[in-house]
């Protein structure tokens, strides 16, 4: 949390006896922990009304009686009140400590910064200290429960993985839904994916239109802004960092013993009128469980080192670390070098010019991780992993999926490697024209290269398990990213009062993608020397494409604030973008906000009580998306549509389109009205943040599913939809401030709740339609419901008799242990009119709980998060019993089986004559989970004990993740979808050390 | 001070200026639809596209290639495999209207319907040779009309689509199947004119034939008997075709485009461009390792397709081509029916590869087998069936009998003095022997307008098996005035905006 240093650099001579002194002019300075003067600080003598505010120098003249008894009271929003005895003294000089709120910090916003107290949009902020101190693994995974309104999910539980990230809810549902990600200025397309957690000094989550209306197009989503760690003139900062974990699998999703899997097996077919593949069932045992087998325990390690400081004309920060895992799936393991140097130069006076420079290399070495998880909760429990002979054990007899993968196989027999190259780097040079007045022109590029190796060697095993002849798949892709920002800033105060700030600004953007994937087989042996391309003889393939996009834009804001007291800001971005046709290319994107600091009015300054600081807020603004594909408006033809002809079987090129387009589309635009209100009590001890916001994105690009009258695959983005997300932010903080100072705590909440609803949908579309069908669920997107809503039939219980099944509607081919379905419109026909919507595919409420105290040298910290509201489908491998050896969900055990023995679980029957594999709640489940996501646990060494070592800081933790999570959800991982690799719970050993 | 500024804001127009032209980007690496259709080549390769559609026409996953089970499987002579939810409730008629594959096929028939509406859009405006220019139309014709034919006969009444249509006009409600008909006529007349022959590097395009022998099924569906006679006339009297002495050489990928066939979907292994044959993989034996790709044994033959072949004086010998049974031996390799647990398995098209036939050696293990959509032995059966119709009886007898004395088969004449009826009972047996898993069975009893009382039959092989007693021996729950079509794809109603309606009784 923010480091609160109290220095006192007055001397205060208190004299021990009274005597009348003539009236005195008190002079005197006000001054923050840095020295920078305060502006609008309130001085009084205690007990009186008489009192002043200090100029923007800091400095106030009070005329006083001249009693050395006096004391002033110096008080200040964002800081600690302060009383002063004034003694013999007529010059007196202060320094104010902040409070525990930090409103004096200064937040990064786009293209600049403001200082927090004076934002006027909703702006969440994380220190780098706060990633720093806990033990993560990305950098995503780090904002995970911090901030209110954010949606962080992880993607899946692999060593490298990467995280998903929403700003207040999902804003749109055909373009990218994903907020921008911003390192150092330089807008990414590779987001926070391998961004090292321990080079970030801080970030910045801009949410709402009224900050990010300065990314315009872009910011629809909100900003996620990055600042990595810059040097600070002083002693060489020295900083080491590093830890360990054991991992295991949080939860293995529970599957039946081969008894049961063989029973579940003959009702397949005995039920379907087939011969029982299992003449007796009850003498296959226990058999294997496969999750036991491809899962392991899994570590992490982790090394960071970097250094910062230099002289104030030469500022460095420079990081190494190296990350290192190995996945709780056997055969998976992920490991990244990350380096970074900034430096910041002042050559001449006026100007500054600095680099940022980040470099990281990931690299993932892998059997199929996914191919085996899959697999294992599909294969037969009565297979044995391995032979006698060591050789891999197949399923090969009637009642097994003797056309799948053994999951070892998967796991083993696949050389995958992967390598990830990411290279962030931004030039800047600031050049001060006259006071106040600065041109900032940068240059930025982001160049990512994935390189990846897919070798499928030659073996036999048995029935699907052979592979004729090694395949090798070399896939590679490059982007680059370059822009260029001109930013020119004019910051002026007049009258002491009236504070203003400008900003114009040109930026270009330029993007640009290409891809190179070749395949060859027929290789002689597997061995690893031989595994290129040239070691190959046959089935010569090669594709490669080009993408280019660029995106020029105009930006300007004005800050205007009164006395701290009334704050006014504005945004506007004019965006052209190659993504659109010509005369729909130019979107403008402005946003106005306002903010009152009612603390510093005086009416209520006299009434304060236990209050504070009290801020309100209004905003409102427009932003885009254009996030839809590189060129959606032209249609293209495909010319891959091959056949033969001839004697002598010749491959002709076909071609055709392949895909609708549609040369209207227009941007997306969202607008955001927002209020919020930030309350303080107790000097700034509990902190309270309301946010309201009402969120409208109209001409929402989506890919509609036409018709298939249309004989295109390919259906075109259309500007169909309008959403409406609204909701409140609610955050609230204590902490107990400095004054013990063997004891200090912190407790907070932050709870999102968001209501997500389609408000309209054009061209008379009644629906958007998305998956579906039998054998999976069906989401639909209709007015009145959120986007993707599940829909389909509702589950009324089973069919216990043949008789019920006659006494109830009509539902064809229907027998008893089926699906009973509701008869929703009383029509006496179960049929297509009784389907509803089952459930929202978003999180309603959204809460993070942290809590941390420290005593003495320990600390102890506490995170828990979790997510209400949101519904997957179940109807995945394993737990689907639509094949006839595939299922091994333990769920099956409970099946029905004759009258009265389950009213949820149905039969199990070959051919699913009732259809119980139709989209319906039965296979639409809550993913509702609390989880303890983090407790940490430390003791920090500084001070004597490691005095004499050169050392200046020392800390070791251990530290426990995804402790527990309380979850109804059936799969792996209520954050994942029902197979994905699933997330690890860990323990982790760390220790910092400062020098 | 003052020229900085000036030179500032230079700068910043500078850029303005030098970047305006780079927004003005263009997709690269695909040639936009506005600059196609302009060379011969572009002509050719937009009839290509035409062909290409053929390609794994029968199910929604188009890399199961080389069958069509949509003929067998609504039949009784061929299951699917247990794992196949929506085969299996076609095949029971247990399926409803979000049956996964009728969905599918909806697509995928109008996917061939819009590559050749836009052919014909486009290249009679393309400068070019106009006798290739009339041909390639004509070829176009020949693949929406066989496409359009599909339509009719699979869902009955739907939309009919001659032109290319944009976004705002996917709404249009059905026409009947008349209509349909009437479109598939008329597309067939244009291309009747093709070509009798094709030089040795066009072998493989719709010819004359071809269409003539689409036009005669398509007059069978309409009863028009004496136009079908008189087409199917013409192909058998062009001399060019006739039946190869080699039965099981017509499936093991040893002849491709013999004199038997009249139209077959070409296809290639090891291209790396997905128009390989698959049915090698689909069909072989479940379980046993036949073939690269081990065998899926999707598509099974039952007992009842087994009861239909003629065991006295002899058996069918297009049992054995047809059929494995367990204790075969298949080049080397005894079926053991491990898995499959019907006892048998369909053989058609089942290539190892050691017979010389091209098949890849890994997924997707597709061959270069191309597949029949029509041949000669059907061209025959088709002539009987418009003769006896015509009350020519004796006459059809002796196209039967041309099919049963293959060289190969061998089965012996039959009576000319056979009455309509047997004549036609002949004619039905002999369809379902000679073009057994081809796809033709379950769309001749819909034609014939018996499909469900052939399926609900005591006699079937199905309605017999007691295993399961809730059927009460009623396996098929095919439904006259219901099943003789498939259901609209429910989500195409929900997607159409209310222009859809439902086939009766769905």
């Amino acid at each position: 949390m923010i480091k609160i240093t109290a220095v006192l650099l007055l001397g205060i001579s208190m004299q021990g006896f009274a005597k009348v002194n003539p009236p005195v002019e008190l002079r005197g300075r006000i001054v923050n922990k840095d020295g920078n003067p305060l502006q609008g600080v309130s001085v009084l003598i205690a007990g009186t009304k008489n009192g002043t505010t200090t100029n923007n120098d800091g400095r106030f003249i009070i005329n006083s009686s001249g009693n050395i008894n006096i004391v002033l009271e110096i008080s200040n929003v964002g800081f600690q009140t302060k009383t002063v005895p004034v003694g013999s003294q007529t010059e007196i000089n202060i320094t104010l400590e902040e409070t525990a709120a930090g409103l004096e910090d200064v937040v990064v916003v786009g293209y600049g910064t403001q200082k927090k107290k004076d934002l006027t949009g909703a702006v969440g902020t994380i220190s780098g200290n706060n990633l720093q101190s806990n033990a993560v693994t990305s950098t995503g995974q780090a904002l995970q429960g911090k901030v209110a309104g954010l949606q962080i999910r992880q993607a899946s539980g692999g060593p490298g993985a990467d995280v998903e990230i929403r700003v207040r809810g999902w804003g749109t549902f055909g373009a990218n839904s994903f907020p921008l990600v911003v390192v150092d200025g330089i807008i990414t397309s590779g987001g926070l994916s391998d961004i090292d957690p321990s080079n970030i000094d801080d970030i910045t989550i801009l949410k709402d239109a009224s900050s990010a209306a300065i990314y315009g197009s872009r910011g629809a989503n909100g900003v996620v802004l990055v600042t990595t760690k810059r040097g600070k003139a002083g002693k060489e900062a020295i900083n080491i960092q590093s830890y360990y974990s054991i991992d295991e699998v949080t939860h293995k999703i529970p599957t039946v013993d081969a008894v049961t899997y063989g029973k579940m097996v003959n009702d397949f077919y005995t039920n379907a009128g087939k011969e029982a593949p299992y003449a007796d069932p009850e003498s296959l045992g226990k058999g294997t469980n496969w999750q036991d087998e491809i899962f392991r325990t899994g570590s992490k390690q982790n090394y960071s080192i970097s250094m910062s400081g230099g002289a104030e004309k030469n500022l460095h920060a420079l990081t190494m670390s190296y990350y290192k895992g190995d996945g709780i799936v056997v055969n998976s393991k992920y490991s990244r070098f990350n380096f970074r140097i900034n430096n910041d130069i002042k050559p001449i006076k006026g100007i500054k010019i600095g680099t940022s420079v980040g470099l990281s290399n990931g690299q993932a070495k892998n059997g199929n991780p996914q191919e085996a998880i899959d697999r294992a909760l599909i294969y037969a429990p009565n297979v044995t992993p391995y032979n006698e002979d060591g050789s891999y054990g197949i399923a090969d007899k009637a009642g097994q999926p003797t056309t799948m993968t053994q999951p070892l196989v998967a796991a083993y027999e696949r050389y995958n490697s992967e390598n990830k190259m990411r290279l962030l780097g931004n030039i800047y040079a600031e050049y001060e024209i006259i006071k106040g007045l600065k041109f900032r022109s940068s240059y930025g590029i982001e160049y990512n290269t994935f390189d990846g190796k897919y070798f499928t060697p030659s073996y036999n095993y048995g029935l699907g398990n052979s592979n004729g002849t090694a395949v090798l798949d070399r896939n590679t892709n490059n982007t680059k990213n370059w822009m260029i920002d001109n930013i020119l800033t004019y910051t002026k105060s007049f009258n002491r009062l009236h504070n203003v700030d400008f900003l114009v600004g040109y930026t270009f953007q330029d993007e640009t993608y290409e891809y190179v994937n070749a395949h060859r087989d027929g290789f002689s042996r597997n061995d690893d020397y031989l595994q290129v391309l040239d070691a190959a003889t046959a089935n010569d393939r090669a594709r490669g494409n080009y993408t280019e996009w660029a995106l020029q834009s105009y930006l300007g804001r004005f800050n205007y604030s009164y006395n701290g007291k009334y704050l006014f800001t504005s945004n506007i971005r004019i965006d052209q973008s190659s993504r659109f046709e010509k005369n729909t290319r130019t979107g403008v994107f402005p946003s106005f906000s306002a903010g009152w600091v009612l603390t510093k009015e005086r009416f209520i300054n006299d009434r304060l009580g236990p209050l504070s600081y009290l801020k309100l807020r209004v905003g409102y603004g427009v932003l885009g998306n254009q996030a839809i594909g590189v060129y959606p408006y032209q249609s293209v033809i495909n010319s891959g549509l091959y056949y033969d002809f001839g004697t002598s079987q010749n491959v002709l090129a076909g071609a055709a389109p392949t895909a609708l387009a549609n040369p209207n589309i227009r941007w997306e635009k969202t607008s955001t009205t927002g209020a919020g209100v930030e309350a303080n009590f107790f000097q700034d001890k509990l902190r309270f943040i309301v946010d309201y916001y009402d969120r409208r994105t109209s001409d929402i690009l989506v890919v509609v599913p036409l018709p298939s009258l249309s004989g295109l695959g390919g259906n075109p983005y259309q500007n169909v939809a309008s959403v409406k997300n609204n909701g409140f932010e609610f955050t609230v903080n204590y902490a107990n401030g400095g004054k013990n100072r063997n004891l200090s705590y912190n407790v907070g909440m932050n709870l999102t709740v968001n209501h997500n609803e389609v408000t309209k949908l054009n061209k008379g579309l009644d629906i958007i339609l998305a998956g579906g069908g039998q054998g999976g669920v069906e989401t639909r997107t209709s007015q009145g419901h959120g986007i993707n809503s599940f829909y389909g039939y509702v589950q009324e219980g089973v069919f216990q008799t043949q008789d019920e099944i006659s006494k109830s509607p009509t539902q064809p081919n229907a027998q008893p242990g089926d699906i009973k379905f509701k008869d929703l419109n009383n029509d006496g026909v179960i049929d297509a009119q009784d389907r509803s919507f089952l459930g929202d595919f978003m999180a309603k409420q959204i809460v993070g709980i942290n809590g941390s105290v420290r005593y003495k040298n320990f600390d102890l910290s506490v995170a828990v998060t979790g997510d209400f509201g949101r519904h997957q489908n179940i109807f995945v491998p394993g737990f689907a019993a639509a094949r006839a050896a595939e299922a091994t969900n333990a769920m099956w055990a409970d099946r029905w089986t004759g009258a009265g023995t389950s009213n949820y679980i149905p039969r199990i029957v070959g051919g699913d004559p009732n259809n119980n594999a139709r989209s319906s709640d039965f296979w639409v489940r809550s993913q509702d989970y609390l989880r303890i996501q983090n407790i940490q646990i430390g003791y920090d060494f500084s001070g004597r004990l490691i005095s004499n070592t050169g050392i200046s800081r020392l800390r070791l933790y251990v530290a426990g993740q995804n402790l527990a999570t309380f979850t109804k959800w059936p799969g792996f991982d209520p954050e994942l979808n029902a197979t994905a690799y699933p997330l690890t719970r860990s323990i982790f050993f760390g220790i910092n050390v400062g020098l | 001070m003052k020229k900085l500024i000036y030179y500032s804001f230079s700068l910043i127009v500078l850029f303005i200026i030098s970047c305006n032209k780079k927004l003005d980007l263009v997709p690269i690496g695909s040639i936009s639809q506005t600059d196609f259709y302009k060379t011969v080549e572009d002509a050719n390769a937009a009839v290509i596209a035409c062909y290409n559609t053929l390609i794994g026409f029968h199910t929604a996953d188009r890399t199961d290639s080389g069958v069509d089970m949509w003929g067998d499987i609504q039949s009784s002579d061929a299951e699917p495999h247990p794992d196949g939810i929506a085969w299996n409730q076609i095949y029971q008629y247990t399926l409803q209207p979000d049956n996964g594959e009728v969905n599918g096929q909806w697509f995928l028939i109008y996917q061939g319907i819009f590559r050749t509406n836009i052919a014909l859009e486009k290249i009679p405006e393309i400068d070019m040779d106009e006798q290739l220019k009339a041909r390639l139309l004509k070829e176009v014709h020949f693949i929406r009309a066989w496409w359009m034919l599909r339509l009719a006969k699979m869902y009955g009444s739907a939309p009919l689509v001659t032109k290319t249509l944009s976004v705002d006009e996917l709404y249009i409600p059905k026409s009947t199947r008349q209509e349909l008909f009437d479109q598939v006529e008329k597309d067939l007349l244009e291309a009747e004119t093709l070509p009798d022959v094709y030089d040795d590097a066009n072998v493989g395009r719709a010819t004359s034939a071809a269409a003539k022998t689409v036009l005669a099924e398509l007059y069978l569906w309409e009863k028009k008997w004496a136009e079908a006679q008189t087409k199917l006339q013409d192909v058998i009297s062009s001399g060019r075709y006739g039946l190869l002495d080699s039965y099981s050489s017509l499936f093991d990928g040893t002849t491709e485009n013999s004199k038997e066939i009249i139209f077959e979907v070409q296809m290639k292994a090891n291209t790396g461009k997905n128009i390989g044959n698959f049915s090698t993989t689909y069909s072989a034996p479940n379980g046993e390792g036949y073939v690269p790709g081990g065998g899926w044994g999707w598509y099974r033959p039952t007992q009842d397709i087994v009861n239909e072949y003629e065991t006295v004086p002899k058996e069918d010998p297009r049992l054995t081509y047809s059929i494995f049974r367990k204790g075969d031996n298949f080049e080397g390799q005894i079926f053991k029916d491990v898995v499959n647990g019907t006892g048998y398995a369909t053989k058609k098209w089942v290539i190892s590869g050691k017979n010389g036939a091209e098949i890849e050696q890994n997924y997707p293990w597709h061959t270069s087998a191309n597949f029949a959509l029509y041949r000669y032995a059907e061209v025959l059966l088709m002539y009987a069936e418009a003769l006896n119709e015509l009350g020519r009886s004796s006459e059809a007898v002796s196209y039967i009998n041309q099919v049963r004395a293959r060289p190969s088969v061998d089965m012996p004449a039959l009576s000319a003095g056979l009455t309509k009826t047997q004549v036609f009972e002949a004619i039905r047996h002999e369809r379902r022997v000679e073009l057994s898993f081809e796809g033709k069975i379950s769309f001749d009893l819909r034609r014939w307008g018996i499909a469900g009382e052939f399926l609900r039959s005591p006699q079937r092989w199905q309605n017999n098996i007691t295993i399961n007693p809730q059927w009460e021996g009623k396996f098929f729950k095919y439904v006259d005035g219901k099943n003789d079509v498939f259901p609209i794809p429910q989500s195409e109603i929900d997607k159409s905006n209310g222009t859809l309606v439902q086939n009766p009784g769905w």
